[in-house]
C-alpha cells in the first residue's frame, strides 16, 4: 500500500509541477531555516555539559545592592574563594581566575624575529583551577601544572600557534616581557564552554591579587567552586543560607578600611549576598548577570530564535495546507471513487500523509543544499563556527529527519482529514466540478496568519534596527567619530615614555589632539564612592555617591569632543594646578543635588579623604550602552594620583578623511617606541558599536527571518492567486463578455487577497506593539514607537501582496474569453 | 437481496421540505437485472446512491442481505463496498493518476488481496475485456468507451454480488453503448451478478428483467420485461 501511495504522490507531484515547485521551495526554505536554528539552539543548550563534573560545579556570584546601584555579578573579591573552601565542608574545591586583559605574548627565536601576538585569552588561575574543572590535558598533569611559579598552561590552539607540531612542554614564552615555562597543554575546549582560555599562569605570580587579599570590595577575580555532591535546589539554598554569617564576619573590616560601615549599610537596605550558580544553567539562565565571562548567552534570545524558526516552518507548512485544500475539488472525486471502491478513511489519511511527507522530504533535500550553502552566512549571524561535517553529524541528521516528519504531519494532517471526510454520494453526482474549493474560510485564515506573522516580524525587525542605529549613532555630548584608540597599558609602563610617545603622535599633521586617559567611554571606567560636601547650600545633598571616572589630561575634553556646559576644562598639564580639580557630568550634579556645583567639594574616602573641587560640568554622554541610564561620571586629572588602575589609553582625534595615513604613520611611531609589541589600534565609534553586538545580531537575524517569512508568504499567495484565477476562468470569461475591463477584473481578483492582508495588518500591529514595547523597555534610552511605522509597514505589505497577486490576476484578466468559455 | 421500505429523502428548504424520494417500496432479488428510469429530477440517481450506500435516506428502512443498512456505520459500509458492491459511473470516475492496471488493482488492494492473486485476477479481466495492450495507459489516453470498459472491469474485479450502474452509457456513442450493455447481460446471465442500472434509454432498459419508472420521487409503475434476464 505504501509503495502505491508513494507512486501516486510522485505522479501527482509531476502532473502539478508548478504547485509542487511552490510547495517544495517553501518547505525547503522553512526546513533549512528551522534546521540551522535547531543547531544553534542545540549548541546554546549544550553549554558546559561536557565537563565530567558539570553538575557539581558552580560559579560564585554576588547579589549586590550598594546605594542606588544593584545587580548580580560573577565579579568577586579575592578572599571569597579561599574562605568558601575553608569554611564549608560541602565545598570540595574553590578556584579563582584573574583576567590579564590584553597581553603581549612573545616567543623569542634565536637568530630570527620573535613571534609575537596581542592575546586576549590570558588568565592567572589558582593551582586548583584545572583540577576543579577536570580539563582534559594533552600534556602535563592538571593537579600540578600550575603549582610552580612561572608555570604556564597553554590551550591546544595556543600551543599550535607558537610551537607548531613540536611539543610545547618546557619551552619558554614571554607574557608582557615576563618569562613563563610551559608545564601543560589543555585539550581544545569545545565552543560550547563558558570557560575559555589560551594561557594560564599561577595566581601567585600576580601580586596585585595578593595585595587585595584583604578586600571584599575589589571585585576583580572570578571564583568557581566544586561541591562534594550534586546539589538539589534545596541543598543549594541551604548552603547559600550559611553564607551571610561568613560575610558579616569577614567583610566589615574591609569596608571599614574604605570608611564605610558594612552593618549600617545593610540596615539601610543594601545587599551583599553570595550565591552559587550551577554550571549547567549558567550559560542561558542569567541574562542580566554582569560578568567578565564573555561567552554567556541569552536564554530569551535563544528561545525567541527557536520560536521564530518554528514559526517559519509553520508558515511553510501552511502553504502546503493551503494549496492542498484549495485543490480539494480536484481531489474530492478521487476520494469519492476510492471510498466507493472500498477504501476506509484511515487508508485515505495514510495516502494524503504519505504525499505530504514526500513533499517535506523533497523539501528537506532542498533544505540540505540551502543549509550547506548558507552555513557561512549563518555562522556570521550567530557568531558560531559550525562546519559542514557538524551540519551532517548523526544527531543533526536525526533532527533533520524529525523535522521532515513533523513538517509532513503539520502540513498534511488537516488536508488529510479534510479530504478524507468527503462523502462519495455528494462528490460523485454526475455533473462533477461543482464542488467548491473547500474550506475557503480556513484557507483565508491561514493567509491572514501568515501575513500577520510576517508583518509583525517586519515591524519588530525594523524597530530593532532603528534602535540599533540610534544606539550606535546617537551620541550627545561626545563625538565618537574620527577617534583612534591606542592601548598603551603594559606596552609603555613608564609615564614619561607614554608622554613622549603621545607628543610624537600629536605632531603628525593628520592629528588634531592626543590625550592620555586611564579608561575611555565604551571601554570601562573606574567606579568608587565619593562624599559630596554641603558647601554654602541650604538643603541637604546626598551623603555619598558612586562615580564612574577617568583620569585624564587637559586634552581629554577636546579629544573626545566633550561639551563643557559650565565652568572650565583642566587648564594646565605641566604643573599641579588641577591636581585637586574634578569635572562632573550633569547626572552627577543631579544625583548630588547641588544647585551651584562649580566650586563645591567632593571627598574621596578611598584615598585618605582626598578633596576635589568641581571646576567644570560636562554634558551627559553615554559611557557605555544605552541600556542603562547615564551614570554619574567624573574626570580627574592625572596629577591627582588619586587611584591606580590597570588601564591606559591614548585617544587620538584625527582630522576627518586622514584616517588611513594617520594609522600608517602612527604604526611606524609605535614600531620604534614599542618594538616588542605588535601595533594595536581601535576606533571609538567601532568600540561603541561592539557593545551592541547582541542587538546587532538580533537585528540581522530578525531581518533575515522577516525576509524568509515574506518570501514564503508571497510564494503561497502567488500560488493561491494562480489557483483562484484557474478556478474562476469561466467567471472571468463571462464577465469580460459582459463588458468588464481588464482593470476591473484584476481588481476583482486581487481584492479578496488584499482584504486578507488588511486584516493581517490589524492583527499584527498590536502584537508587534506589545513585543516592541517590551523589548524597548530594556533600554533606558530608546527610539519611540511611531504610528507611521505601522502605516508604512502595512502599506509595504499591501504593495508586496498586490504585486504578487496582480501578476496572475492581470494574466487572467487579459486572457481571451472565447477560449476559457469553450474549455468549460 | 434488497428490501426498501418507505424510503424517503428530502431536503429542508426554508419551512418546506423538498422531497427527492417518497414512499419508495421495492424488493430486488439476487440475480435480477433492474433498470430505473424516469425524467430528470425524478430521483433516479439519488435512489441508486441510497442503494449503493453512498447516500442515506432521511426516512425509511433499507435491508441488504437481511441486514439493516440504516444501522451501518462507515466501517461496515466500507466492508460492503469491498465485499458485495461494484459501482459503474456515467463519468467513469477512473483515477487519473493511475494506469489502467493500477486502477484495476486499487479495489483489490483495499480488499487486501495478496499480490500474486491480484496479478492473476487483473490478467484475467484484461484478457476478458481485450485490453491487455492498454494496461499501462492512463485514463486520458483512452476513448470514452474504453474508459467505461475499465470502469466496469474495475467494478467486477472484486467479484461483487451487486453492480450499481449510474447511466453507464450516458456519455457513449451507441455502438459502444451496445457493447457495454451486452457485457452487463452476460454478467447477469452467466455470472449471476445482480445489476441495478439507472438509464434514460428505453432500449438499454430492456436488457434487464424489470423496469422501475420513477416520477417526482415516487415509483410510478413497474414493468416486467418478458425477454429480459431471468429472475
Amino acid at each position: 500500500m505504501l509503495s502505491h501511495h508513494l507512486l501516486l504522490a510522485l505522479r501527482n507531484l509531476r502532473r502539478r509541477a508548478f504547485f509542487s515547485v511552490v510547495n517544495i521551495t517553501g518547505l525547503g526554505v522553512g526546513l533549512a531555516t528551522c534546521w540551522l536554528i535547531g543547531l544553534y539552539v542545540w549548541h546554546e543548550k549544550s553549554f558546559d555539559r561536557f565537563f565530567p563534573h558539570a553538575d557539581r560545579i558552580c560559579a560564585v556570584a554576588l547579589d549586590l545592592k550598594m546605594g542606588e546601584e544593584e545587580g548580580k555579578t560573577t565579579n568577586t573579591p579575592p578572599p571569597l574563594g579561599p574562605r568558601l573552601a575553608a569554611d564549608f565542608p560541602e565545598i570540595e574545591l574553590a578556584a579563582r581566575t584573574f583576567y590579564l586583559q590584553e597581553s603581549n605574548v612573545r616567543l623569542e627565536k634565536p637568530g630570527q624575529a620573535p613571534l609575537s601576538f596581542a592575546e586576549t585569552g590570558a588568565y592567572a588561575a589558582d593551582t586548583s583551577f584545572l583540577e576543579l574543572f577536570d580539563f582534559p590535558m594533552l600534556e602535563g598533569d592538571p593537579a600540578t601544572a600550575l603549582d610552580h611559579s612561572r608555570n604556564l598552561v597553554l590551550s591546544e590552539n595556543a600551543a599550535q600557534k607558537y610551537f607548531g607540531k613540536n611539543s610545547a612542554i618546557g619551552q619558554t614564552l614571554l607574557i608582557n616581557d615576563r618569562p613563563f615555562t610551559v608545564s601543560g597543554v589543555a585539550k581544545q575546549l569545545p565552543a560550547a564552554s563558558t570557560v575559555q582560555f589560551d594561557f594560564l599562569v599561577p595566581m601567585a605570580d600576580f601580586k596585585v591579587v595578593e595585595r587585595f587579599s584583604w578586600s571584599w570590595i575589589w571585585l576583580q577575580v572570578d571564583t568557581w567552586v566544586r561541591l562534594r555532591e550534586t546539589p538539589t535546589p534545596a541543598s543549594l539554598a541551604a548552603l547559600e543560607g550559611k553564607f551571610p554569617a561568613m560575610v558579616r564576619k569577614h567583610a566589615p573590616a574591609a569596608f571599614e578600611r574604605i570608611g564605610q560601615n558594612f552593618e549600617e549599610q545593610l540596615r539601610k537596605g543594601d545587599r551583599w549576598n553570595v550565591q552559587l550558580l550551577p554550571l549547567p544553567s549558567l550559560h542561558l539562565d542569567h541574562p542580566n548577570l554582569s560578568s567578565r565571562l564573555s561567552t554567556l548567552g541569552d536564554g530569551t534570545q535563544v528561545m525567541m530564535f527557536g520560536i521564530i524558526g518554528l514559526l517559519i516552518l509553520i508558515l511553510a507548512s501552511m502553504n502546503f495546507m493551503n494549496l492542498t485544500t484549495a485543490r480539494a475539488s480536484t481531489r474530492a472525486r478521487e476520494v469519492g471513487v476510492r471510498k466507493a471502491l472500498g477504501s476506509d478513511r484511515g487508508t485515505l489519511v495514510g495516502q494524503f500523509l504519505t504525499e505530504s511527507i514526500l513533499y517535506s522530504s523533497l523539501g528537506m533535500v532542498l533544505a540540505t543544499v540551502l543549509a550547506g550553502v548558507s552555513l557561512p552566512l549563518f555562522n556570521q549571524l550567530t557568531g558560531q563556527e559550525l562546519g559542514i561535517s557538524q551540519l551532517f553529524a548523526l544527531q543533526n541528521l536525526g533532527l533533520a529527519a524529525g523535522l521532515t516528519v513533523l513538517t509532513g504531519l503539520l502540513g498534511g494532517l488537516y488536508p488529510a482529514f479534510f479530504l478524507s471526510k468527503f462523502q462519495s454520494g455528494k462528490v460523485l453526482k454526475t455533473n462533477v466540478g461543482s464542488i467548491k474549493g473547500g474550506h475557503a474560510g480556513i484557507r483565508n485564515g491561514l493567509v491572514v496568519f501568515q501575513f500577520s506573522a510576517t508583518i509583525a516580524l517586519m515591524l519588530c525587525s525594523w524597530m530593532v534596527l532603528r534602535q540599533l542605529e540610534f544606539a550606535q549613532k546617537s551620541s550627545p555630548g561626545l563625538n565618537r567619530e574620527h577617534v583612534l584608540i591606542l592601548p598603551v597599558l603594559r606596552n609603555l609602563e613608564n609615564p614619561t615614555e607614554v608622554e613622549s610617545f603621545r607628543q610624537q603622535i600629536s605632531q603628525l599633521p593628520e592629528v588634531s589632539t592626543v590625550s592620555r586617559a586611564t579608561f575611555l567611554p565604551s571601554l570601562g571606567s573606574f567606579g568608587d564612592f565619593y562624599e559630596p560636601e554641603q558647601g554654602d547650600q541650604n538643603h541637604a545633598v546626598t551623603s555619598n555617591l558612586l562615580l564612574s571616572s577617568y583620569l585624564g589630561d587637559t586634552r581629554l575634553v577636546p579629544a573626545l569632543g566633550l561639551d563643557i556646559i559650565a565652568g572650565r576644562n583642566f587648564q594646565d598639564d605641566t604643573g599641579l594646578a588641577d591636581s585637586c580639580s574634578v569635572i562632573l557630568n550633569e547626572a552627577a550634579v543631579r544625583a548630588i543635588g547641588w544647585e551651584n556645583p562649580i566650586g563645591k567639594w567632593l571627598r574621596y574616602p578611598g584615598n585618605q579623604n582626598q578633596r576635589f573641587q568641581v571646576v567644570g560640568i560636562m554634558r551627559d554622554f553615554h559611557l557605555g550602552s544605552v541600556r542603562t541610564a547615564i551614570e554619574p561620571a567624573a574626570i580627574f586629572h592625572h596629577s591627582s594620583n588619586t587611584y591606580k588602575v590597570y588601564a591606559s589609553y591614548l585617544a587620538v582625534r584625527m582630522h576627518p578623511g586622514t584616517e588611513k595615513t594617520c594609522i600608517e604613520k602612527t604604526g611606524k611611531l609605535w614600531a620604534t617606541a614599542i618594538p616588542n609589541a605588535p601595533f594595536q589600534y581601535d576606533f571609538l565609534d567601532e568600540s561603541f558599536a561592539r557593545i551592541y553586538r547582541s542587538e546587532a545580531k538580533m537585528g540581522a537575524v530578525l531581518s533575515v527571518f522577516t525576509g524568509l517569512a515574506l518570501f514564503i508568504g508571497c510564494l503561497g499567495l502567488f500560488a493561491l492567486a494562480v489557483f483562484t484565477a484557474e478556478q474562476r476562468t469561466k467567471e472571468i470569461g463571462v464577465r469580460k463578455v459582459l463588458g468588464a475591463s481588464v482593470a476591473s477584473v484584476t481588481a476583482l481578483l486581487a481584492r479578496d487577497f488584499i482584504k486578507l492582508v488588511v486584516i493581517a495588518i490589524f492583527i499584527a500591529s498590536p502584537v508587534a506593539y506589545h513585543f516592541m514595547h517590551k523589548w524597548l523597555s530594556n533600554f533606558a534610552y530608546h527610539v519611540d514607537i511611531q504610528p507611521w511605522m505601522f502605516v508604512l509597514a502595512g502599506s509595504a505589505a499591501i504593495v508586496i501582496a498586490f504585486l504578487t497577486v496582480s501578476f496572475q490576476s492581470i494574466k487572467a484578466a487579459l486572457a481571451n474569453p472565447v477560449q476559457s468559455l469553450r474549455n468549460e | 437481496m434488497i428490501e426498501l421500505k418507505n424510503i424517503e429523502r428530502y431536503y429542508p428548504t426554508g419551512a418546506v421540505k423538498t422531497y427527492v424520494l417518497r414512499y419508495i417500496n421495492a424488493h430486488i432479488a439476487e440475480g435480477e437485472f433492474v433498470s430505473i428510469m424516469g425524467p430528470s429530477g425524478s430521483g433516479k440517481s439519488t435512489l441508486l446512491h441510497i442503494l449503493g450506500m453512498l447516500d442515506e435516506p432521511t426516512d425509511g428502512e433499507y435491508w441488504f442481505l437481511g441486514e439493516g443498512v440504516h444501522k451501518f456505520n462507515e466501517r461496515r459500509r466500507t466492508e460492503m463496498y469491498r465485499e458485495y458492491i461494484g459501482f459503474v459511473f456515467q463519468a467513469y470516475h477512473l483515477i487519473d493518476d493511475l494506469t489502467v492496471y493500477e486502477n484495476l488493482e486499487t479495489p483489490l488492494m483495499y480488499k487486501k488481496v495478496p499480490s500474486g492473486e491480484r496479478k492473476s485476477r487483473i490478467a484475467d479481466i484484461l484478457d476478458r475485456f481485450n485490453m491487455v495492450a492498454k494496461k499501462d495507459l492512463f485514463p486520458n489516453q483512452l476513448s470514452g468507451g474504453q474508459q467505461q470498459l475499465v470502469g466496469i472491469a474495475r467494478a467486477l474485479i472484486g467479484r461483487p454480488k451487486l453492480i450499481l450502474a449510474d447511466e453507464p452509457t450516458g456519455n457513449l456513442q451507441s455502438p459502444q453503448a451496445k457493447e457495454i450493455m451486452e457485457i452487463f447481460r452476460t454478467l447477469n446471465k452467466e455470472d449471476g451478478v445482480t445489476i441495478i442500472q439507472v438509464t434514460h434509454s428505453e432500449e438499454n432498459a430492456r436488457y434487464g428483467n424489470r423496469i422501475l419508472h420513477l416520477k417526482d420521487g415516487r415509483v410510478e409503475n413497474e414493468e416486467l420485461i418478458k425477454n429480459g434476464a431471468s429472475s
